[in-house]
């Protein structure tokens, strides 16, 4: 009997010293067992020894009161932060690399000569979604990674000023209609992308996109030149990766911060200087399909002003407006948010 | 009960910073630790044995308490007393002590006028 009680005794008591340091492991199980010894008569039964066990409470609760410091993987001092860069990292990895899914998909289906829709699409959807899936975790889990080294590298933030704060770190107060939602940012991306990828293969003629035209009997006309097609395509990709700046910069800020205000700014002026650039191109057209427009006698009905074509000055007046504006009102929101 | 919960947090964090006074108060002669937990109980002071053993390791460390084993009987025991350090410690806790309570009675009235002023 007094072995089976030793037994409970030294299980107990190596229960709670192996969760401690190990230089307290063996100071811990001295005191422990000799405190426990005292609080029970000699030769005590079983149930005595349970019912003493019982009472000092479970050994990890009892581990964790002989631990002088709390173990933490993540401390409160940076458990803020942690969960703010979660915030908008683990979103915008999961799109973004989402969204490289779906261009890997669309790429692989082209590549295929299966032209069935529904296994197109189901192909373009479960390449992003698993590709967007994993990269959230990955992103979670680096995340976490990077704070539990910050954390346990000893390095603490230095505290600053003789308070360890200052008064002029505080955050501006937000009006919440001053805000920018999660959901425009990733929208915006997601349709940047989209917009892009299908224009990407429609360029280089990956996607049988062609423009049908009635007359009398059906008849197909590729609207384009390839030689523009082929000048578009840089020019996409830079609107593309200005896009995913502007996304990224909403996502991050959900605010009108000036990051954000730059991006909007410099991508929708970029965007216009190209557009300009592109629709004032001479050979923008198929010849086909500009044969067939002077045959209709479209072309005549258009007047030229200078050599220019008037649709394609009033298109460039649009671009202009429309830039113009964007500008104005994004500026404008950017000055109210830090004003108020 | 959540409500009884609530009534023991409240007492737990009331309780917590008088016990060092009451280990440190009780060990101005040597005792070890379950003898220990029988004087404290016997003084009402609302205090477990996997309180009181942490806390005794923890006072030792910070150099408030001194121990020695003695082996000399069949079960060896840790005998703990005050240290100098620890009774300078307790001497301002108790100042600190006599204060704060000075403060509660100005505050809230003394025992016998609670509850019928309500």
């Amino acid at each position: 009997m007094e072995k089976t009680n030793n037994n409970l005794i030294e299980r107990y008591v190596y229960d709670v010293a192996r969760r401690l340091p190990e230089k307290d492991r063996e100071d811990v199980k001295k005191e422990l067992r000799a405190n426990i010894y005292d609080m029970l008569p000699e030769g005590a039964s079983d149930d005595a020894v349970k019912k003493v066990l019982y009472e000092l409470g479970s050994p990890v609760s009892l581990a964790e009161k002989y631990r002088t410091r709390p173990r933490y993987l993540i401390s409160p001092a940076y458990f803020d932060e942690y969960v703010s860069v979660l915030k908008w990292v683990v979103p915008l990895v999961g799109v973004l690399v989402m969204l490289i899914g779906f261009a890997v998909g669309a790429f692989d289906a082209a590549k295929t000569v299966s032209t069935h829709v529904a296994f197109v699409i189901s192909g373009i959807m479960s390449k992003g979604v698993s590709m967007g899936v994993s990269a959230a975790f990955q992103a979670l889990v680096w995340t976490t990674i990077g704070f539990v080294i910050a954390e346990h590298s000893g390095e603490k933030k230095p505290k600053m000023g003789e308070h360890g704060w200052r008064i002029e770190d505080l955050p501006e107060v937000q009006n919440a209609k001053a805000g920018i939602r999660l959901s425009e940012g990733i929208a915006e991306l997601v349709l940047s992308v989209v917009f892009s990828i299908f224009a990407l293969l429609f360029c280089t003629g990956r996607l049988p996109f062609a423009m049908m035209f009635a007359q009398g009997d059906m008849v197909f006309y590729n609207i384009f030149s390839q030689s523009f097609l082929n000048m578009l395509i840089p020019f996409i990709l830079v609107s593309l990766l200005l896009s995913i700046v502007q996304g990224i910069a909403k996502i991050k800020d959900r605010r009108w911060s000036v990051f954000v205000c730059v991006a909007v700014v410099v991508k929708s002026l970029i965007d216009m200087a190209l557009t300009l650039y592109l629709v004032n191109q001479p050979n923008i057209l198929s010849e086909e399909f500009y044969s067939f427009l002077v045959q209709t006698g479209v072309m005549r009905a258009l007047p030229s002003v200078g050599g220019t074509n008037v649709l394609v000055i009033a298109f460039s007046v649009l671009v202009i407006i429309g830039a113009i504006s964007e500008t104005v009102t994004t500026i404008k929101k950017t000055v109210q948010a830090h004003t108020k | 009960m959540p409500e009884n919960d609530t009534m023991q947090n409240f007492l737990t964090e009331l309780h917590r910073g008088s016990l060092t006074l009451a280990v440190l108060g009780s060990l101005r002669e040597p005792r070890y630790g379950y003898a220990l937990l029988q004087t404290l109980q016997e003084q009402n002071i609302d205090i477990e044995a996997n309180t009181l053993y942490p806390l005794l390791r923890r006072l030792e460390s910070q150099e408030l308490l001194t121990s020695d084993w003695d082996t000399s009987e069949s079960r060896p025991r840790k005998y703990y007393t005050v240290s100098v350090k620890g009774k300078v410690v307790l001497a301002q806790l108790l100042i600190e002590w006599g204060n704060m309570q000075r403060s509660i009675e100005d505050i809230c009235g003394k025992g016998e006028d609670n509850g019928k002023d309500q």
